[in-house]
């Protein structure tokens, strides 16, 4: 793993790029000629993640909380779901140099996470008050040494957000790419037809289920931090 | 470089890619969206109230057509059984009416046959007392004074009423 300050990617930026504008174009021609009779297509597939994701953030978080955390919420989960699959589509180009999931490479799900740290502890200064956020900090379960279990807990989450996105994403990615790369074994064609689609399935499965993942817990670490009874 | 590398300009992106699609999403999308999907719910709630409301007016209207055909039944029934009752009246007026007329009639004709009766006495006394003065003047064949006369009149008329 090298860190550096100056280095970029354009792949996972580009088609970081290509996710966002692909949800954008999705949620546009679903509001497109919006209707407030009976929805239909893209409008009734966004109403019912919009209000799938009400409901979730609902059962979770603050009331006041509870709007912008979902839109924030949803958004993430639709950016990362298109980002996941970006890198399992069967079409021409896609696996090569230039078109891999953005969440393939680490720097993103980690600036996410990183994110997501930073907008946590702030819902915890909003909703509790800078000295309820000190004291929970700080005081809980102990006094001052409290903090270190603290630490340990609020570090570990970004790390693990990050980390099992990525992981997951990239492994998809890189077992697909390995079925193909056998035909020339006895057999390879039944090999990258049987094991290849059978992981694509798994694949795009994870693709799902880690967008979810990342973005439920997203919602349930800042509902914790915001609700002031804990 | 490689998948694992962490390069700060790939971070910031990844997050700006996050938030500015947030924005554009929040101002294009979900704005739209939202306001549909609230507009729907209040049309909704609008209509169920409506319709209770419609319920409601047709639940009074009901019982009030209830009442009225009620009324309108007792009504009848009033006035079949006055009607009843008056043309029992009127037929009783009828019969009594006719009794009545009958038994002036009957009166009627006994009046005229005791009246008849009364002259046809009367008629016959005159004759019967023309007849006795004839018979008498020519039985004694000699002037009776009329002083004579009317006091044998009397006589004779006293004699014929006891007859009678």
């Amino acid at each position: 793993m090298i860190f550096s300050l100056t280095g970029f990617q354009w792949p996972p930026f580009i088609t970081g790029l290509l996710a966002m504008v692909v949800v954008l174009i999705f949620g546009l021609v679903a509001v497109r000629n919006v209707s407030t009779a009976v929805p239909s297509g893209a409008q009734n597939v966004l109403e019912s993640a919009v209000e799938t994701f009400q409901d979730l953030v609902g059962q979770m978080a603050p009331k006041e909380l509870a709007p912008n955390l979902t839109l924030l919420s949803l958004t993430l989960f639709l950016l990362l779901v298109v980002a996941n699959v970006l890198g399992l589509l069967p079409l021409p180009g896609v696996g090569t140099r230039w078109i891999h999931s953005p969440t393939a490479f680490l720097s993103m799900p980690a600036g996410l996470a990183i994110a997501i740290f930073l907008l946590i502890q702030w819902s915890g200064i909003k909703y509790k008050g800078l000295g309820g956020f000190l004291v929970g900090w700080f005081w809980k379960p102990i006094p001052v040494f409290g903090v270190v279990v603290n630490a340990l807990e609020q570090l570990v989450m970004p790390v693990s957000l990050a980390f099992r996105l990525f992981g997951n994403i990239l492994a998809g990615e890189l077992v697909l790419r390995m079925t193909t790369n056998v035909p020339h074994a006895p057999a390879g064609w039944l090999v990258v037809i049987l094991v290849g689609t059978l992981w694509l399935v798994f694949s795009l499965v994870i693709s799902l289920i880690q967008a979810l993942i990342f973005t439920i817990l997203t919602v349930a670490y800042m509902s914790i931090q915001a609700s002031t009874d804990h | 470089m490689s998948s694992t590398s962490l390069t700060l300009g790939n971070m910031i992106a990844g997050v700006l890619q996050w938030v500015i699609l947030l924005a554009l999403m929040r101002l294009y999308v979900y704005k739209p969206l939202l306001a549909a999907m609230q507009k729907r719910r209040d049309n909704i709630a609008k209509q169920i109230t409506e319709a209770d409301s419609l319920r409601e007016q047709a639940e009074k209207l009901r019982q009030e057509q209830e009442t009225l055909l009620k009324q309108a039944h007792d009504d009848a029934k009033l006035l079949i059984a006055q009607a009843r009752r008056e043309g029992e009246e009127e037929a009783r007026k009828i019969v009594d009416q006719a009794q009545r007329e009958a038994s002036y009639r009957q009166r009627a004709a006994l009046e005229e046959i005791q009246h008849e009766r009364d002259e046809a006495l009367k008629m016959i006394r005159a004759e019967v007392a023309d007849l006795v003065l004839m018979a008498t003047g020519k039985l004694l064949e000699r002037n009776i004074d009329e002083k004579d006369q009317e006091r044998y009149l009397d006589q004779i008329l006293e004699d014929a009423g006891q007859l009678q």
